[in-house]
């Protein structure tokens, strides 16, 4: 793999974020007992982990890396870090303690992961220490800054990207086309590992020019197998494969676009079915869930926690959804979207329609929910989306204008 | 078309004290002998661009600084222009002349500096020699 055989050994062989660079060089290099720990803040792929590997290779240290979103409770810091500082002193060995995603302890829920962490911080004062952030905000963060040598990395510049590509191919003898070359570039977000994946993948198909790549398997069949799958990881693994390029996507080739290309597919296909409707609630929670989780990883560009949105959709909808098969929902796609792209907007439309109706919010997301795209997307009478939201309607006894007053309260029109 | 150098200097039109005074408390600093506006380092570009983006009607370009030459990067002609969010990607970038020095060029630019810091003995001995610590 590319990325593994060029992850920079040095710092200086990294690229961007020159000045941070220097100054978590500096901190190291005039590090001493009793020293405040270094506090990575920056998007993933700008280089947090590199730097704390690169450092720990070139001053001789052992990298004790630790997630600290994943050892929340403060009986796990504890327990696994506390011994590793006993033994350090005993052993004599020089170890760089690494915590990784420390934002994702969250204050307000786990005031008990702060505080260990904060008295671990304390202990650790005789090893050095870096920590690193994706997002800034939060209780969490304010506390951790007041504690740390903070040193904020940015996204990496695309011609910077660029340089460190062609090093790569060149090193590798491997040619791509300047226009692959600036689409990986451009699609990789600012995440280094990232476009050394892509332009790998694209380099290894032999493909060239500005054309998509496409799988062979189509949305409705990716879809349609993990409806088929017999087993959860089966199932996984068809929805990943929605996210490769495929040929005909609905809201364009980047990765952002074919997720919500994925949940706007499930989302047609569990509102076609002819299933029940607590099945129908239990689907549709748990896909506007996954979505809510989507948007919020998007808008904090959490990308590292992408990979589980595809477990985190099968495990939810696994059992209700055995059976199902693609459908393709008859509305306007830019509205779904819009819904789907915005997890809050969609818990904002189901609350006022529970309240209007009196309603309880599980029995709007089963009965009217799926209706609104519909009645908002109607072009006069004649359309046939129309004709299908009048026959829905009716068989909830709902009539076109009660639907179409909620619609309208809710300024959507 | 307004160029906005980040960690360079650079001449804005008069754009009343209002707007003045917003730009300074967004960490832009004036200096009144030459005349000319300099972002702080770390300051937050994207408000400072929507301030000015309000109060002219010009297109505004930020340019970085090319990290080898000092120049302007030549954002403003770049090939990634329309994909670079320049109030979010690290503050410098590389020049047209000097990105043909290559990948190896760009290192050997930043070798010198590392080297320099590790000869000084980092940040925090540093400190304490100022203070007229207890380093022995
Ligand atoms: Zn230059
Ligand atoms: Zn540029």
């Amino acid at each position: 793999m590319w990325v593994e055989r060029y992850r920079p050994k040095s710092i200086v062989e990294m690229v961007g974020n020159e000045d941070a660079r220097l100054e978590a060089y500096r901190w190291l290099v005039g590090w001493r007992q009793g020293d405040r720990p270094l506090l990575l803040i920056g998007p993933p792929g700008t280089g947090k982990t590199t730097i704390a590997k690169a450092l720990a290779d070139e001053f001789g240290y052992e990298l004790f890396e630790l997630n600290a979103s994943d050892e929340r409770t403060k009986e796990r810091l504890e327990h696994l870090i506390k011994p590793l500082l006993e033994n350090a002193n005993i052993y004599g060995r020089r170890i760089l303690l690494f915590l990784d995603e420390v934002d994702g302890l969250h204050g307000t829920y786990d005031r008990g992961g702060l505080s260990a962490l904060l008295s671990l911080l304390k202990d650790a004062s005789n090893i050095p220490v870096i920590m690193a952030a994706n997002s800034d905000s939060g209780e969490v963060m304010k506390e951790l800054r007041k504690v740390s040598k903070v040193v904020r990395m940015k996204g990496i510049p695309p011609r910077l990207l660029l340089l460190y590509l062609e090093h790569v191919l060149e090193s590798e003898g491997k040619s791509m086309s300047i226009g692959d070359r600036l689409r990986v570039v451009v699609e990789c977000n600012g995440d280094v590992r990232s476009m050394l994946n892509m332009a790998q993948s694209l380099v290894g198909m032999g493909v060239s020019g500005m054309e998509p790549i496409s799988y062979s398997t189509p949305i409705d069949a990716a879809i349609n197998s993990f409806f088929a799958a017999g087993n959860m990881e089966e199932a996984v693994y068809a929805l990943s494969r929605c996210e490769g390029f495929y040929t005909d996507p609905l809201f364009g080739y980047d990765s952002e676009k074919r997720r919500v290309d994925k949940l706007v597919a499930l989302y047609s296909s569990i509102i076609n079915a002819s299933i029940d409707n607590d099945r129908m609630v239990r689907l549709l929670e748990a896909l506007s869930y996954a979505d809510i989780l989507i948007a919020r990883m998007n808008r904090l560009r959490i990308w590292s926690m992408l990979k589980y949105i595809d477990r985190i959709i099968t495990y939810s909808i696994f059992n209700d959804s055995r059976g199902l098969s693609y459908s393709q929902y008859d509305m306007p796609y830019n509205l779904s979207s819009k819904a789907f792209n915005e997890g809050r907007v969609l818990r904002m439309i189901v609350d006022a329609i529970a309240s209007r109706l009196h309603e309880s919010r599980h029995n709007v997301v089963a009965y009217y929910m799926p209706y609104i795209p519909l009645i908002l997307g109607r072009k006069s009478n004649s359309s046939s989306s129309s004709s299908t939201a009048v026959r829905i309607g009716e068989g909830y006894s709902i009539t076109m204008d009660e639907l179409e007053g909620i619609a309208k309260s809710l300024a959507l029109g | 078309m307004i160029r906005l150098s980040i960690n360079k200097d650079f001449t804005l039109p008069m754009l009343g004290k209002d707007v003045f005074v917003r730009l300074m408390r967004s960490g832009v600093e004036y200096d009144k002998v030459s005349r000319r506006f300099r972002i702080k380092e770390g300051a937050d570009v994207a408000s400072i661009l929507a301030i000015l983006k309000e109060a002219v009607r010009e297109e505004i370009s930020i340019e970085l600084p090319c990290m080898i030459c000092g120049n302007d990067a030549g954002c403003s002609e770049c090939e990634f222009s329309s994909n670079c969010d320049r109030t979010s990607v690290a503050s410098r970038c590389i020049c047209k002349q000097c990105i043909k020095g290559g990948y190896y060029g760009y290192i050997e630019h930043l070798i010198p500096l590392f080297n320099a810091v590790k000869s000084e003995g980092g940040e925090v001995k540093q400190e304490r020699r100022r203070k007229g610590g207890r380093e022995r």
